[in-house]
């Protein structure tokens, strides 16, 4: 008996898994498997929960975004990617004893920019503390953060995505932003497991980061993605942070949870290791799946850290922590408060220009933020939203856009589709950027003013599109030329071949002629392949209901 | 004022946190008649006093003009650590745990370092009897 209840709840788990698996969004719960020995049979007794708990994801984001500055955050040396080891590191980073931080005011605007960018309230006074723990990369065995009172607080951030059954619905969000802190980063550890040793570089040791916290707002691996993405752009149009996720200067952690709705919060675990946006909605969502399949199996979820494994797509638990870490914050005694100015009436007199960071002249100073320029696209071109948005979130879209415009007549909202589904179409395929698209703008022109005046048909100009594309530097007229592709509207011989077809189809005709028009397209798509897809359209169905009628 | 007792697994706590042994009955000792000190505050009364967190806060915080001054010293910094491997500092792997109190309660009686902590300790004491 012991081991068929040991099989059966095996059988369950397994169950479970699948149906899981087959049905993400239902969920529920068996509560108990009794085998009695009394009865004749040995089958487990299941009782399944009446009414489904519906699980759903509770996920919240901190943001490390490395300030884009020449030098560090309190110290003078030098900001790079890649520079030899340890060449970077003043006496300060490196924290010799007798040396002190000292604050450079690029890194105070750029928090300032990016507040003001995320709609958050400026402190106009802001204090620095220490955040303690031990790791090699952390030479002085603190952190200097802005725990207690942040240079920003309580912003929000809209962000869209396409979606809905075509995925061509734009849908609006917002996520809220609890604070945005000036810290400082760590130096780089290699893992060296053959020799039993770590090696140290400090060069990215006190370089400057905006640590952004954002509430759990967010529902799902998508959500996180389209916010962070829509962050990455608002941060390089600003110019306070390259936002390369690959390279490290935009660092993501994913804080999940789940929970029904309307209950408190369930546990939640911390997600780490995410270098790029399309791992980072992968991360969350497996994370949320593996959590509910925990809770379905009647478990708990483990508060813990867990890395995100990108070969196989899971999380997996990272080294132990030691529980939870005690910090000790403390404030930093070497730095008096930051104070930043609202205006240049309320500067103190006598004060020295570049001693203060004035928060008009930056809020003055905004560039257009990705969100105005897609309304402006829409206003400018008469484009539909869900075409802006794909504009501005592929890099050097808009450019090209504007560049092709600029050569043809055509009317924008007839070039944009050719924009957003062709070009865009062929770059995903091959995982292209727009700057490496072998068409230039000004060769979709020609082809597409080809188009326009009649020279071509539309699944033609397809067609050449997909040979020029194949072919970088043949232009639309030579490739037309060599497949023969120009539109025939030499109507005697459209008259001719739409006449062969007739009669060859006589069925056909007595069909139209009886008043199935719809059969016309047929006849029509039959003229077309005789013809190679050379014929104009509009003609021939006129030639067609002319002679059918 | 009233005698202070260290629970041992704060003790152990606070080992872990700052690196800093201290458990023979002298350190303990030297730690009550700290935080027994540290009380006297209490005798001032602070209601609707903004505490003070840094003597400098009424001073201005100098800011700095982004522009490179310093680093390129790789040389120099290496040669003060005594392992390293080329151009990179040489640190054990990760973060060795530390061993549990009992573990620890071995290795210590066989260290020296009781005494080194020990000795700092009584110096701080006898600075803080001064300024009292």
């Amino acid at each position: 008996m012991a081991a068929s209840s040991v099989a059966a709840s095996e059988l369950l788990q397994n169950m479970n898994k699948h149906i899981s698996i087959l049905y993400p969004k239902a969920s529920y719960v068996i509560r108990r498997i009794s085998t009695s020995r009394q009865r004749s049979d040995s089958q487990p007794q299941l009782r399944v929960k009446s009414a489904p708990q519906q699980l759903v994801g509770v996920v919240g984001l901190e943001v490390h975004a490395q300030i884009n500055s020449n030098t560090k955050l309190f110290s003078g040396s030098s900001v790079r990617f890649s520079a030899p080891p340890n060449s970077l590191v003043s006496p300060f980073d490196a924290s010799l004893p007798g040396t002190l931080p000292v604050l450079n005011t690029r890194c105070v605007e750029a928090a300032v920019m990016t507040a003001l960018a995320l709609n958050c309230t400026i402190n106009r006074t802001s204090l620095f503390d220490r955040k303690h723990y031990f790791y090699a990369d952390l030479p002085a065995g603190y952190q200097i953060t802005q725990q207690r009172r942040p240079i920003a607080v309580d912003g929000f951030l809209d962000y869209s995505f396409l979606g809905g059954k075509k995925r061509n619905q734009v849908i609006k969000r917002t996520v809220s932003i609890k604070q945005i802190q000036l810290e400082q980063d760590s130096g780089k550890s290699l893992h060296d497991n053959l020799r039993s040793q770590t090696l140290i570089d400090l060069n990215r040791a006190g370089v400057g980061l905006m640590e952004l916290v954002m509430e759990p707002d967010m529902s799902c691996g998508e959500e996180a993605a389209a916010a962070v993405g829509e962050l990455q752009r608002i941060l390089q149009t600003l110019g306070t942070c390259q936002g390369n996720m690959s390279e490290g200067q935009l660092r993501v952690d994913a804080n999940v949870s789940v929970h029904e709705p309307g209950e408190p919060l369930g546990i939640r675990t911390e997600v780490k290791n995410i270098n790029s946006i399309r791992y980072l909605a992968k991360a969350i969502d497996y994370e949320i799946q593996r959590q509910i399949a925990v809770l379905q199996r009647g478990g708990t979820v483990q508060s813990q850290t867990r890395a995100f494994d990108s070969k196989s797509g899971e999380t997996v638990p990272m080294r132990d922590k030691e529980g939870l870490q005690d910090y000790r914050f403390m404030p930093e005694p070497n730095l008096p408060p930051l104070i930043v100015y609202e205006d240049n009436a309320s500067l103190p007199t006598g004060i020295d220009a570049c001693q203060v960071v004035v928060v008009q002249a930056i809020r003055e100073a905004l560039p257009e933020l990705p969100a105005v320029k897609r309304e402006r696209l829409v206003q400018t071109y008469g484009l539909l939203p869900e075409h802006s948005l794909t504009l501005v979130n592929e890099d050097g879209l808009v450019e090209y856009f504007e560049e092709v415009l600029k050569a043809t007549k055509k009317e924008p909202r007839k070039v944009i589709g050719w924009v957003t589904n062709e070009l865009v179409g062929h770059l995903k395929q091959q995982d292209m950027s727009v700057s490496q698209s072998p068409i230039a703008p000004s060769a979709l022109a020609e082809l597409l003013e080809l188009q326009e005046t009649g020279h071509i048909s539309s699944s033609a100009a397809r067609r050449v599109f997909q040979e020029m594309w194949r072919s970088p530097g043949k232009t639309a007229l030579q490739i037309i030329r060599e497949q023969d592709l120009g539109l025939v509207s030499d109507t005697a011989q459209l008259h001719n071949i739409c006449q062969e077809v007739l009669d060859s189809h006589p069925d056909e005709v007595n069909a139209i002629r009886g008043g199935n028009k719809k059969v016309l397209n047929k006849l029509m798509g039959l003229v077309q392949r005789e013809t190679k897809g050379r014929a104009d359209p509009v003609l021939v169905r006129k030639i067609i209901q002319e002679k059918t009628s | 004022m009233e005698p202070v007792h260290i629970p041992a697994d704060l003790v152990d706590q606070l080992e872990r946190l700052a690196l800093v042994d201290f458990r023979s009955k002298q350190g303990l000792a030297c730690l009550e008649e700290a935080i027994r000190f540290a009380d006297q505050l209490h005798a001032v009364d602070t209601s609707g006093v903004e505490p003070m967190d840094s003597v400098l806060e009424d001073r201005s915080l100098n800011l700095r003009e982004d522009a490179v001054t310093e680093g390129d010293c790789a040389e120099e910094l290496l040669q003060l650590s005594k392992h390293t491997v080329e151009e990179y500092f040489v640190a054990p792997p990760g973060n060795i745990p530390l061993p549990t109190r009992e573990e620890r309660a071995t290795i210590l009686k066989h260290s020296v370092m009781i005494f080194i902590t020990n000795s700092t300790f009584w110096k701080l004491n006898k600075n803080l009897k001064v300024l009292h």
